[in-house]
């Protein structure tokens, strides 16, 4: 994250390590603030981050780049814990639950009301944070003015980690994983003192396994309208503004949120991954918190910054590049697109048969794909720190490939690229997969977009319906992409039955026939007049002494004797000891995801996670395992959990569920 | 009752004397019989024991004194031996033919026969033509070392060199059993030792068509093999053209080819097994005991027609028919061409658009092995695990099954950027659901474009941009395309680790509707059923004690942060499988044989190809403890083969020998 340090602000800063924000039901939510020092005298306005993540040890790292930077800037920046993570009292059992919005609903209002606040509160995040500023948008609180969302969704259901047109994400599992080894991390003894042991009981026993829900909910139900914005966009009348980039995952609410909500409000699209724009991979970076300040001041100091005069869109329109799983730029530019409706203003159509993309109709197309086709797709939502983006995708496994003729002029495609057919499946579940890339004349293929429909949704994520025999219309919609098409390139579309390990495969083997095949391909009409975006910087970084390297590897494995074949992840963060806290903090997660190319009931994922805390003779560690096969009627969920302090096992829990599937 | 006599010495001129099993029947001393030779360096005491008393005791009981001799310089025999298939182990055989015709127990008349080296040698011996030797038995072997053999692949280099000349290092430092030699094993061990090259690099040394290529290869010369020849062959073995050349050109041919990797027919992999002793002494009754037993009545050349099957790496049984021909070419198969057009095979429709492909380093990794042994997961994979990484070319569905009989070709019109470059041409069975089944496939180097077996011109680099025609001939195979199949050709500038690459990434320019396929294609044929072969009876309990289970991993992985291909082969148990440790009852030494061969390449450059090989053996009885470690590892720079390799080999807890090799070759078109 060296990215140039800005130390002279206008204000000087003062930090609150921690402060206690009371709930109405007695419970203290845990917040760590920078704020100018004279604050008390002249109030300013709040800019709350709100998540789960450990405001002492896990989000350090952005949260001084960021957050002193605001105060710096004349703003309070506040980091909270929510409710039974970090150093907050009481449990937390699931993502965005009532809840949270209720307590962050006091949170607010508990800003809004300190003597060093304005009354005026922003609320900026990414990713989860980035959900619940939405969601509280939608709630109203009067303080709250203003919001910032980067890589977040407006629905839960539709583009968010657990699911991808329908089909259920592997990453339903790692995320489970990952959310299941924060949410059991205790609270630091520093600030909460000697009951961090009880607190700690109190979450290991109360948090639970999220993931069990996730599984039971596998259709668009209540439980994921609920904190889903889109389900009332008008909720929402403050001003929001909508970030992301091309290699998160959650880019398409971007364009869905510039489409829907009826407030003021603003787009950008970088190149990045699932980070913030100031430190994000891969470049160029921005100056994201110079970009922050102008919509805070225009909407919480009522300053004019013209940043509403602006095209409510910018977006990065990607030069044609080798395929690379890692990048530290993606050469290209931003446009500007006045709004954002629907789809693009125009689109090319091509047709999709026997082996071509062009204008002739295409032959009806015969697909049944090995369940190990997909290993190329790289992490459903990359963070741009490692190698885990998308490879050269002409080695994918067993899709089937349509390739159109070199263009003879470059093609800017914007927005979301559409297939169109009408199938008719052997089976009554199926998933659909397109891929689209641009390949280079040497055959080097670089991934542009893909979708996937359960097509078992073709008509609606809340009521799916088993597949007719007869053949039926579907639309699949790939993820929104800006990419420029070299002169001399051929696009590429794939096909597939399977996506592994991005989603879990059908329930049988699917075999598919797909007719009237066409592609609609979005294309960028107006580039619009380049935004400007001053040059990337942060305050003075996190200090912190590596105590031992990391590692990262990616590797698949096929077994060449059983067939079976395995893509594993393994990742070590390294021993950190942060300066300003004395904490040693290192986490590794193994996730190993197992499938046969003829079998979708061999399907198995298995995540594990360890991580450490210590300081002095405290220490607290903590190892869970989480493994989930897809069965051929059931999800088979087995979990343990060891937690363990300086003095022996704290608590060992044990879950296992078996979940009949439904239509996934 | 079969007499077996452990040890017989046989003596050549030279004084050195070689050794020999010999399975004897009963009478033989007072009523003379016909003999029959394997002669091959694998070590007919312990390595071999058990497969030889699968075949030898058979023979005797059939009335023929059975021979299993011990090379020079190999397992019990005197001398050294310092190449495969010297003019020195093919006088050798020569002189063991003349001693057994003399012995008192042989009327005379010696047949030979063996497998892979013994298939060599069976032809590299008839060629001298001793004048005893009535008919040989090629299993699995070839007439042109150049052509078809573990070193070269379509005049391009073969990861095989590397890796079988890394099991010959370890074969090469084995000592005599003291129990049949005496106490001067440590001498003859060492004199072994201390005699061993590393073959590997001393192949590399001959990297075109020379003098040492043609020792030994019967194609040379077809006239000089004048008696009658049965030829047994498989589709998954490596030796497939052989066969059809062999029929083409030598006087009296028999062949039998059936569905198996590089295993006896007895013992074959796929099914169905043939029973070799039986099918074979049928030729050998007919030709040295002048019996007829209507053998060479028959169509001379039977194939298996193997039925289209979905791919599978550890692939045990194949359905198919099979099929006679009484001569080759044969009458009933025909030139079916196919040009690659843009748009997929189908019929010639003038040139079309350039289509350029430069393979990623790691295309080929669904290849297996070329010649599988049968070991789970070395027979070809799903060609779709890299079809990305070549041209393709598929045809619409087949109306009707076809059938394919003999060698394709690819005629390619396209032109290279690079002075070398390979070619890799795949022919596939391309299932309604998509799978990719292997037919066969080919090889050619860009650099031999112009070679003619007659000159061996030295390598010419090509010409960046220039057109070439290049011929890809595709290996010979029997195959049934079931109706609603598609053909596919694949088309690649890479073959990993079949092929070593060539030094820079290469594209190549293919220029569509004038490059061609051409099948060889068998059109219905009204013919009796052929007679039914003889079907192997359960094998017997071996006696042998399985002291340690053996075990084997073949994996393919993918970096996919780099891309990187590492593929793994382990196994402990040895060349023909995981055996594991295995104490061969009736001589109480415990065999252990664990090898690990790793290639890897990263997808963009060919000069991080990298091959290893690690073999740890040991030979325990009693006091008798011989252990040999081998290490081998070849690489390349652009100009040059670099070999690096170890040995050790240990007399108990003694470092008894140790060597370590360097070579780097320059090279030379490849």
């Amino acid at each position: 994250m060296e990215i140039p340090t800005r130390r002279d602000f206008p204000r000087r800063v003062r930090e609150i390590e921690n402060v206690w924000i009371p709930m109405p039901d007695g419970v203290k939510l845990a917040a760590r603030i920078w704020l100018p020092e004279d604050a008390e005298a002249d109030p300013v306005p709040a800019i709350l981050e709100y998540l789960p993540y450990r405001k002492r040890d896990g989000t350090v790292e952005r949260d001084h780049l960021t957050h002193p930077y605001f105060a710096g800037h004349g703003y309070a920046g506040v980091r909270v814990d929510m409710r039974g993570t970090g150093d907050s009292e009481g449990i937390c059992k699931g993502e965005y639950l009532l809840q949270e919005q209720e307590d962050c609903m006091a949170v607010i209002a508990w800003l809004a009301a300190q003597s060093w606040c304005s009354g005026k509160v922003g609320m900026i995040g990414i990713s989860w944070g980035g959900f619940n500023g939405l969601q509280l948008a939608a709630r109203r609180p009067p303080a709250l003015g203003a919001v910032i969302s980067l890589c977040s969704t407006d629905d839960r259901y539709a583009d968010d980690i657990h699911f991808m047109g329908g089909a259920v994400l592997t990453d339903k599992l790692a995320w489970g994983a990952t959310a299941f080894a924060i949410a059991h991390t205790p609270p630091d003894p520093a600030i909460v003192g000697d009951r961090w042991r009880d607190m700690w009981v109190e979450r290991l026993e109360g948090n639970g396994l999220w993931l069990l829900d996730w599984f039971r909910h596998q259709r668009r139900d209540a439980f994921y309208a609920h904190g889903s914005v889109c389900e009332n966009y008008a909720d929402i009348e403050i001003p929001v503004y909508m970030v992301g980039g091309w290699a998160d995952g959650y880019t398409n609410a971007i364009f869905r949120a510039l489409d829907n909500l009826p407030g003021p409000k603003k787009g950008l699209a970088g190149p990045w991954a699932h980070k913030y724009p100031h430190f994000a991979l891969p470049g160029p970076r921005i100056g994201f918190l110079q970009e922050c300040l102008r919509w805070w001041d225009q909407h919480l100091k009522g300053i004019e910054t013209g940043i509403m005069e602006e095209p409510q869109l910018a977006a990065w329109i990607q030069d044609p590049s080798p395929p690379a799983p890692y990048r530290t730029g993606w050469p290209g530019r931003f446009v500007t697109q006045t709004g954002w409706t629907g789809a693009a203003a125009a689109t090319r159509l091509l047709q999709v048969g026997a082996g071509h993309l062009g204008e002739e109709p295409g032959a009806p197309i015969s697909l049944s794909c090995p369940e190990t086709a997909g290993h190329s797709a790289g992490s459903w939502c990359g963070y741009g720190l490692v190698a885990d983006g998308p490879l050269d995708q002409r080695q994918e496994t067993g899709m089937a490939f349509f390739d159109s003729a070199p263009l003879d002029k470059p093609l800017d495609l914007l927005g979301f690229p559409v297939l169109t057919a009408h199938i008719a499946s052997a089976t009554p579940q199926a998933n659909l997969v397109a891929v689209l890339s641009a390949v280079d004349n040497n055959g080097k293929a670089t991934f542009v977009s893909h979708g996937v429909l359960n097509l078992t949704h073709r008509d609606s994520h809340a009521t799916p319906a088993p597949l007719p025999d007869s053949p039926v219309p579907v639309r699949v919609q790939l993820n929104a992409c800006g990419q420029r098409i070299a002169a001399g390139q051929r696009l590429r579309l794939a096909l597939s039955t399977a996506y592994w390990p991005v989603i879990w495969p059908s329930q049988e083997k699917a075999r598919l026939i797909l007719t009237q095949t066409q592609l609609a391909l979005p294309l960028l009409s107006d580039p619009g007049p380049a935004p400007h975006f001053e040059p990337s910087e942060g305050a003075a970084p996190l200090e912190a002494e590596t105590l031992s390297e990391g590692a990262f590897s990616r590797i698949r494995t096929i077994d060449q004797v059983t067939g079976l074949e395995t893509v594993e992840r393994y990742s070590d963060t390294g021993a950190a000891r942060h300066t300003h806290t004395g904490l040693t903090v290192r986490y590794t997660v193994r996730e190993r995801f197992t499938i046969h190319p003829d079998d979708p009931n061999s399907a198995t994922g298995h995540c594990i996670w360890h991580k450490s805390y210590a300081r002095g003779d405290w220490r607290a560690e903590l190892d869970t395992q989480i493994s989930v096969k897809a069965l051929a009627h059931d999800w088979q969920i087995d979990a343990t959990l060891t937690a363990r302090d300086a003095d022996g096992v704290v608590a060992e829990k044990r879950w296992s569920e078996t979940i009949p599937r439904d239509l996934v | 009752m079969t007499d077996v006599i452990e040890t017989v010495w046989i003596p050549m001129p030279d004084g050195v004397k070689l050794a020999a099993r010999l399975w004897l029947p009963d009478g033989a001393q007072e009523n003379p019989v016909p003999a029959i030779l394997e002669y091959i360096p694998y070590r007919r005491r312990d390595r071999t024991r058990l497969r030889d008393e699968s075949m030898h005791p058979r023979f005797a009981e059939a009335g023929y004194a059975a021979l299993r001799v011990d090379q020079r310089g190999s397992g019990d025999s005197e001398g050294v031996m310092l190449d495969e298939y010297t003019d020195l182990e093919t006088q050798d055989g020569v002189d063991v033919i003349a001693w057994i015709a003399a012995q008192p127990w042989c009327d005379g008349n010696v047949g030979m026969f063996g497998k892979s080296w013994g298939a060599y040698n069976s032809f590299q011996v008839a060629a001298r033509r001793p004048p005893a030797l009535k008919a040989i038995a090629p299993v699995m072997g070839t007439d042109d070392r150049w052509l078809e053999d573990i070193h070269f692949y379509g005049g391009c280099l073969a990861g095989d060199n590397f890796w079988w000349g890394t099991i010959m290092q370890l074969y090469n430092a084995f000592p005599p059993d003291p129990e049949i030699v005496g106490e001067r094993w440590r001498a003859m061990w060492k004199e072994r030792l201390e005699a061993m090259s590393f073959w590997p690099a001393q192949w590399l040394e001959h990297q075109t068509r020379d003098a040492m290529w043609r020792r030994g290869s019967i194609s040379e010369a077809y006239a000089d093999v004048d008696i009658p020849v049965y030829f047994f062959g498989g589709w998954a073995d490596l030796f497939r053209d052989t066969p059809f050349r062999i029929a083409e050109h030598l006087r009296q041919v028999k062949l039998l080819m059936g569905p198996w990797a590089h295993l006896y027919p007895h013992e074959g992999i796929p099914a169905p097994k043939v029973d070799f002793v039986a099918e074979v002494t049928r030729f050998w009754d007919h030709h040295l005991k002048g019996i007829d037993t209507g053998l060479m009545e028959e169509p001379r050349l039977r194939f298996f027609l193997q039925d289209g099957a979905p791919p599978d790496p550890a692939l045990t049984a194949r359905t198919g028919r099979w099929v006679e021909e009484t001569v080759w070419p044969s009458p009933h198969c025909f030139t079916q061409s196919w040009a690659l057009n843009a748009d997929g095979l189908g019929v010639p429709s003038g040139e079309g658009p350039v289509l350029e492909i430069c393979s990623p380093q790691t295309f080929g990794s669904a290849g297996g092995d070329m010649c599988s042994f049968a070991i789970p997961g070395d027979m070809p994979a799903d060609g779709r695990i890299d079809a990305g990484g070549a041209l393709s070319f598929a045809g619409a569905p087949l109306e009707a099954p076809l059938d394919l009989l003999g060698q394709a070709s690819v005629a390619l019109k396209l032109s290279a950027d690079k002075p070398a470059g390979i070619v890799a041409a795949l022919l596939y069975d391309q299932a309604p659901d998509g799978a990719q089944s292997l037919i066969t496939r080919g090889f050619a180097n860009l650099a031999q474009r112009n070679w003619d077996p007659a000159r061996n011109d030295p390598p010419e680099p090509v010409v960046p941009g220039e057109a070439m025609d290049i011929e890809v001939r595709l290996h010979g195979v029997g195959y049934r395309v079931p109706a609603g199949h598609r053909l596919v050709v694949q088309i690649a500038s890479a073959y990993w680790p079949i092929l070593w690459p060539a030094p820079e990434p290469v594209t190549l320019s293919v220029q569509t509707g004038a490059s061609q396929l051409h099948l060889s294609a068998r059109r219905p044929v009204e013919a009796a059923e052929p007679r039914v072969l003889p079907e192997p009876a359960p094998p017997l309990p071996r006696a042998v004690t399985v002291t340690t289970q053996g075990s084997m991993a073949r994996s393919l992985k993918t970096d996919l942060t780099t891309g990187a291909h590492t593929s793994r082969f382990f196994v402990d148990g040895g060349v023909f499988g995981p055996a594991g440790r295995l104490r061969l009852d009736a001589i109480g030494t415990e065999l252990g044989d664990v090898s690990d061969r790793v290639y890897s390449i990263q997808p963009d450059d060919p000069l991080s190809a990298e091959a290893s090989m690690e073999q740890d053996a040991t030979f325990t009885r009693a006091d008798w403890q011989v252990r040999v470690v081998t290490k081998a590892r070849q690489t390349a720079t652009r100009a040059a083969f670099v070999l690096d390799a170890t040995v050790e080999a240990w007399d108990g807890e003694t470092l008894f020998h140790s060597v370590e090799w360097h070579h780097e070759i320059p090279r030379n078109g490849m």
